[in-house]
């Protein structure tokens, strides 16, 4: 008799028995996090190219002044990145964007060595805009926000610049263009995209 | 780490070729990683053979040149005898089998990255349809990352509770899951470099921001997955429910170690990075504390309930 048959089979114990639940758990688990992205890609909605995600950051450097100075804002969600359409983490030299309609249009720019905000708006603003007054807008960034407003040509919207700057000896500012081509709101009202913008709005030099 | 000698099941036949009585032919226990009979070895098996070949074929296909590739395996070199230090502060005497420990390192270093490295990609390009690109790795990251850890843990728990676990084997084995995942993490995004300075400088940042972060995380995670086979093993009430917050409560601060930056000012976010370590190395210690009071009271049981640690195996 063959010597492996004369043996009484081995007893099978509690801890030698298979365990099927964490296999069966593992196998779960693994499709889930399968099955996740596939559903996601099934439901994902079109978006347009160059559109602006949720809480894009826009980044600005300088550092040929006395001192270094940076900035940044979080960039207005479902508005369209005119020229460069890729988001990038780097510091830019400016950023714009365009409304999912186009009838707003917003720039940025960081100046740096700046004498006061309002002095910057006026070297900013078109001669034509001499009358226009420079007031404070409060935009509960916790910097010194000033802007101006002006309507200079027919048809051509209502333009704000806004000057968002820090307090520190050698000021820097975050320079913002905003063009409302259709006029959807009065002198003295801001867009609701753009007081987002300029709420989350950073100078630090 | 402590190592032990394998048992392996075999019977015993006299030189004469009859077989010795019956109790000397009673097969062994194996706490070992190669347990045949059990479907989660072959889980294990069946995802670490490719993915070994694949981490090894990629990390020296993504190395620009092979001084890049030495300065990058030296550098994660020295993360791995930290972790090595780490453990055996944790562990002290206590001796585990080196086909888990092996198994575990295995899982996290080249299964579970290969998958969360798929997985992640995949989800980059599907958030950004939905406008969520820049909160793509919050998101992905701990979902697919930390569910692949904690994975890997409950295979080699599972197998390890061929005898009686305590909460420091699921530390120990959480640890080494964790530990596998960030050594081949970081030696990827060092050879990720263009040359043999990104690859310093990578590195380097990376061993010293969030130093084995994805083995307390899932250390801690392993900690609870422990207790609860271990109150299985006793025939106790099991608190499953406990694994839920062990396992969401890592995933939370890896979520928020991936946030983006909350400042152009990089100040902050380093303090917010800081405050997020403190709070990881807080329930790890937490994790140890209880692993070692936990062996110390398995250990003081009547026998048939010895901790890992008298086996002896």
């Amino acid at each position: 008799m063959p010597a492996r048959l004369a043996e009484p089979p081995a007893a099978m114990d509690g801890v030698t028995q298979p365990r099927w639940a964490p296999f069966f758990l593992c196998l779960a688990l693994l499709a889930l996090i399968v099955s996740v992205p596939v559903a996601l890609g099934i439901a994902a909605p079109a978006r347009a190219e160059g559109a602006v995600g949720v809480y894009e950051r826009v980044k600005f450097s300088d550092e040929s002044g006395a001192r270094p100075a940076i900035a940044g804002f979080i960039a207005p969600e479902g508005w369209l990145r005119t020229g460069d359409t890729e988001a990038s983490e780097d510091p830019v030299e400016q950023a714009e964007f365009a409304s999912p309609h186009d009838e707003a249009w917003l720039a940025a720019e960081l100046r740096t060595a700046v004498d006061s905000p309002a002095r910057l708006l006026r070297e900013s603003a078109p001669l034509g805009a001499l009358a226009s007054p420079v007031k404070p807008f409060d935009a509960g960034n916790g910097l010194e926000t000033r802007f101006i407003e002006y309507d200079l040509e027919a048809g051509a919207g209502v333009e704000q610049l806004f000057a968002v700057c820090n307090t520190s000896a050698e000021m820097s500012c975050l320079l913002f263009t905003v063009n409302d081509f259709d006029r959807v709101h009065t002198f003295g009202t801001v867009l609701p995209d753009v007081a987002a913008v300029l709420k989350t709005a950073e100078v630090f030099s | 780490m402590s190592q032990t000698p394998e048992m392996t099941q075999h019977t015993m036949q006299g030189s004469s070729g009859l077989h010795t009585p019956a109790t000397n032919r009673r097969p062994r226990p194996t706490p070992a990683l190669f347990q045949l009979r059990q479907p989660v070895f072959w889980l294990w098996a069946l995802f670490a053979v490719p993915a070994v070949i694949f981490t090894i074929v990629e990390s020296v296909m993504q190395a620009s040149d092979l001084t890049s590739l030495i300065a990058a395996v030296v550098l994660v070199g020295v993360q791995a005898v930290l972790i090595w230090l780490i453990l055996r502060a944790i562990a002290r005497k206590q001796k585990r089998p080196v086909s888990l420990t092996l198994g575990a390192l295995v899982w996290g270093g080249a299964v579970a990255i290969m998958i969360a490295g798929l997985l992640n990609s995949i989800n980059m390009g599907l958030l950004n349809r939905y406008g969520l690109d820049s909160l793509a790795a919050t998101i992905s990251a701990p979902i697919n990352e930390d569910i692949l850890r904690f994975i890997g843990t409950l295979i080699i728990l599972t197998l390890a509770a061929r005898k009686p676990l305590t909460v420091m084997d699921g530390v120990w084995y959480g640890f080494l899951v964790g530990a596998g995942f960030e050594l081949l993490e970081n030696l990827s995004y060092a050879l990720s470099g263009e040359d043999l300075s990104s690859t310093l400088s990578t590195g380097i940042m990376r061993l010293i921001v969030g130093f084995a972060l994805h083995a307390l995380w899932t250390a801690t995670t392993g900690a609870v997955l422990a207790y609860c086979i271990m109150r299985v093993q006793q025939k106790r009430s099991s608190r499953w429910y406990l694994v839920v917050p062990a396992l969401l409560i890592p995933m939370a601060l890896h979520a928020a170690w991936d946030l983006p930056s909350l400042s152009v000012f990089e100040a902050l976010q380093l303090l917010l990075l800081l405050v997020l370590y403190v709070l990881t190395l807080a329930a790890f210690f937490a994790a140890v504390i209880w692993g070692r009071r936990s062996s110390g009271l398995q250990a003081g049981q009547p026998t048939g309930q010895a901790s890992s640690s008298q086996s002896g195996e």
